[in-house]
């Protein structure tokens, strides 16, 4: 897996490449628990993410607290739609925003 | 994804290894190219990768407590579905009887744990748990529409 993060003010952009499962969530939790303060406003760039698992998924519910709790929120960007499935039935996708 | 003259018969792989969380690759790569072979449409195969990550993790993490043990899982594909099954010789669990006490909460305030568990249920058309002779078998069942189109890759 590979993340890319930008910083613009109060809001993150972290690119996210790969597959994001049970032994590569914890590489993108760190990232984000090591995004700057200010920040309010997370955006996940899935444009290049192949799979995501539980272990995923359990990684965007902690930014959407942490995030919410900063008066801000996740936007999960360009999920490819096989991806998309698997957050549809896990519950999640009403929680979060999407764009393309 | 590539057309495979076998993919209308019954194929079956299986790989025996040690269960710790760094061969989950080695699992994922061997059902992967088994559903390649049966040419099962990507979204699919995703949701079968995230059912056999979850059964693999869950074994990995609580089969065997302070010692190391193994697992054998199998993947057997016919037309239009994927069986997966888990054998290990450590602790009894019966993620089928695994109740989701906290279904009562509002969305927003479920704790993430045990969601695995909930996503294997969601997505397996089927699955059974049952021991024999201390040995653990969990099996998965999903099935998929034949539809080329769909397996097209996204833009």
């Amino acid at each position: 897996m590979k993340i890319t993060t930008h910083v613009e003010g109060r809001r993150a952009i972290v690119a996210v490449e790969g597959r994001l499962d049970a032994k590569t969530a914890p590489d993108l939790d760190a990232a984000i628990a090591g995004l700057p303060t200010e920040v309010a406003d997370l955006v996940l760039d899935f444009s290049e993410l192949a799979y995501i698992s539980s272990m995923g998924l359990r990684t965007i519910h902690t930014a959407k607290k942490r995030f919410a709790a900063a008066g801000g929120g996740v936007t999960l960007r360009k999920v490819r739609p096989a991806l998309r499935e698997i957050l549809d039935v896990s519950g999640f996708s009403p929680l979060l925003n999407f764009e393309d | 994804m590539a057309s495979h003259s076998g993919s209308q018969s019954e194929a079956a792989e299986e790989l025996r290894v040690v269960a710790i969380l760094d061969n989950l690759d080695a699992v994922r790569d061997m059902i992967e190219k088994r559903l390649l072979g049966a040419n099962c449409p990507e979204a699919a195969a995703t949701a079968i990768l995230v059912i056999a990550e979850e059964a693999f993790v869950n074994i990995a993490n609580y089969a065997y407590p302070g010692s190391r043990g193994e697992v054998a899982v199998r993947c057997r594909t016919a037309p239009g579905e994927a069986f997966l099954e888990f054998r290990d010789s450590g602790l009894g669990f019966d993620p089928t009887e695994f109740r989701d006490t906290r279904q009562d909460l509002p969305s927003g305030e479920r704790p993430p744990g045990g969601l695995g568990i909930v996503l294997m249920r969601k997505i397996a058309d089927e699955m059974s748990y049952r021991r024999v002779d201390g040995i653990n078998v969990l099996t998965l069942r999903k099935r998929w529409k034949a539809s080329p189109a769909q397996e097209a890759s996204p833009p």
